[in-house]
């Protein structure tokens, strides 16, 4: 499903002059990665927001495969959206109830609940567990069950891999890149995780006070470099690692998108 | 929901707004008072004239002032009804007076002084409660953090709200399943106050509060000419109502 956004203007307080988000159109198309970067109060969350219709923008629409989410409501079921710390939103006692709350209302009749957390890699028997008793990797898992339960076909994710240890991290990788690969989904993440979003995204968004900056794939939006230090966005470790190698040591190395290619082109270098 | 303010303090310079708290609270207690014991309805004008005056220098809109008024309509008209079935109509023009009165000096005292200089205020106002052996320091960090605590709950009910609202809740259906659905948001929102106070007693902990030792403030107040001159107003008033009474 393709998201567009046609000259989205959004305030929090329709009191102040300060726009959440100024002005914006894009594009994201079908079946891809896309990443949201930008400081904090950049208007990230805001723009997810915008797409699942949880506010209304005061100028343009949003249009979810050519409908406005905000006249016709019901296209939300096609959206999921994993908020920020979302363990902390649990509103029901098991974790059974929990994962069929959105099933319910959606009136949903064949569910895979099993098969669901096997793709997540939990045992079956967390389904009579208390949502209280589990650790803090478990409880972002069974939120994240409880939105692709509804097998919607656009999840929003914000920072989803914040505070979580390594092992949990690159398991909700792996899964991004699964849900993309084998289900055929549209996602999009807003991170600080530069290097992440730099690795796994199709296209970056950047943003800067509720402008957008720079809109590509990661190659091309990087390339922008006097954009990038104007609005001072942080660079990817591996291409900071090129520009120094440059800089200091006189030595082009080829662009490469992981770290393995790059540890091969030092090798060759040197 | 993001433009709910929590707090009525409204940030400007005003010669009330400088005005020692502890001032502000005797004078709206003076006040009260004299709203009660009164029924003379010159006095009750002239104070209504003085309230107006106060507000004028108060430099908050008055916008802000009638919109409250407003708020307050439904009990005007209770008491209207109230007093206009058991008593006559002289005494139910005293007590809509009265009511509006009390009303807009406390929200003289609401937009012109921090909720934190009004614990403050009440601490030392309350503090002869000492004698009775009231821990009066508690019951002002009582009040403050009640005071803090609602733009959290609500921030957090709003959060969960969102939560739920974007996998699909809506608030069709009858009466029984909305029901259900309120009592959904409010459930975890106890919860997690509940979670809060727990927090928040572990970090009043650490940083070694101790309601028995003594504790120095951050801010203290001065006591100027300027509170003298408003006490001496209220004074004034208190005499005028005896004579009056009197007379």
């Amino acid at each position: 499903m393709a998201i567009v956004f046609d000259k989205v203007t959004y305030k929090h307080d329709p009191n102040k002059k300060k726009n959440a988000i100024n002005n914006i159109s894009i594009e994201i198309s079908n079946n891809q990665i896309c990443g949201i970067i930008g400081k904090s109060g950049s208007g990230k969350t805001t723009l997810l927001e915008l797409i699942d219709g949880l506010i209304k923008p005061q100028k343009g629409k949003v249009l979810i495969d050519e409908i406005d989410i905000n006249k016709d409501k019901s296209i939300r079921k096609n959206i999921g959206f994993v908020f920020q710390f979302p363990e902390e939103q649990f509103f029901q006692t098991s974790v059974k109830k929990e994962i069929e709350f959105a099933i319910k209302n959606y009136g949903i009749k064949n569910k895979k609940i099993k098969d669901l957390l096997k793709m997540l890699g939990l045992n079956e028997n967390i389904l009579n567990k208390k949502l209280s008793s589990l650790s803090n990797g478990e409880r972002r898992m069974i939120a994240i069950a409880s939105i692709l339960v509804y097998n919607p076909k656009i999840i929003l994710f914000d920072e989803p891999t914040i505070g979580l240890d390594y092992k949990n991290k690159s398991k909700i990788i792996q899964l991004i890149k699964n849900l993309k690969n084998r289900c055929n989904k549209t996602i999009i993440i807003v991170s600080h995780d530069i290097d992440l979003l730099y690795r796994i995204c199709d296209n970056l968004i950047i943003l800067s006070e509720g402008k957008l900056i720079l809109y590509g794939d990661p190659h091309s939006v990087y390339n922008e470099k006097n954009l990038i230090d104007k609005y001072d966005i942080s660079i990817p470790k591996i291409l900071e690692f090129e520009r120094l190698a440059k800089e200091k040591k006189n030595k082009k190395l080829m662009h490469s998108n992981n770290i393995n290619d790059l540890i091969k082109e030092v090798y060759r270098n040197v | 929901m993001y433009n709910l303010k929590f707090t009525k303090y409204y940030n400007t310079e005003s010669f009330i707004h400088d005005i020692n708290p502890l001032f502000k609270i005797i004078s709206l207690f003076i006040l009260t008072f004299l709203c009660l014991l009164s029924s003379n309805l010159i006095f009750l004008i002239i104070l209504l004239l003085f309230l107006i005056f106060v507000i004028l220098i108060s430099n908050v809109p008055i916008k802000l002032y009638i919109n409250n008024l407003k708020f307050i309509l439904p009990m005007v008209l209770f008491i209207f009804i109230i007093n206009i079935i058991f008593n006559d109509i002289y005494n139910t023009l005293l007590s809509i007076i009265k009511i509006i009165l009390f009303i807009l000096y406390s929200q003289v005292l609401l937009y012109t002084t921090k909720p934190n200089d009004i614990t403050y205020a009440l601490e030392l106002f309350l503090s002869p409660l000492k004698i009775f052996n009231i821990k009066v320091s508690n019951l002002a960090l009582t009040i403050s953090l009640a005071l803090r605590f609602i733009p959290i709950i609500f921030t957090q009910a709003y959060k969960i709200l969102k939560a739920q609202i974007s996998r699909g809740l809506n608030f069709n259906g009858n009466l029984n399943e909305k029901c259900d659905k309120i009592v959904s948001v409010i459930i975890p929102i106890f919860n997690l106050s509940l979670k809060r106070s727990e927090e928040i007693s572990y970090v009043l902990d650490m940083r070694l509060y101790n309601v028995n030792k003594k504790r120095s403030k951050y801010k203290n107040w001065d006591i100027t000419t300027d509170d003298i001159e408003v006490l001496f107003v209220h004074i004034l008033l208190i005499l005028l109502c005896i004579v009056l009474e009197v007379i």
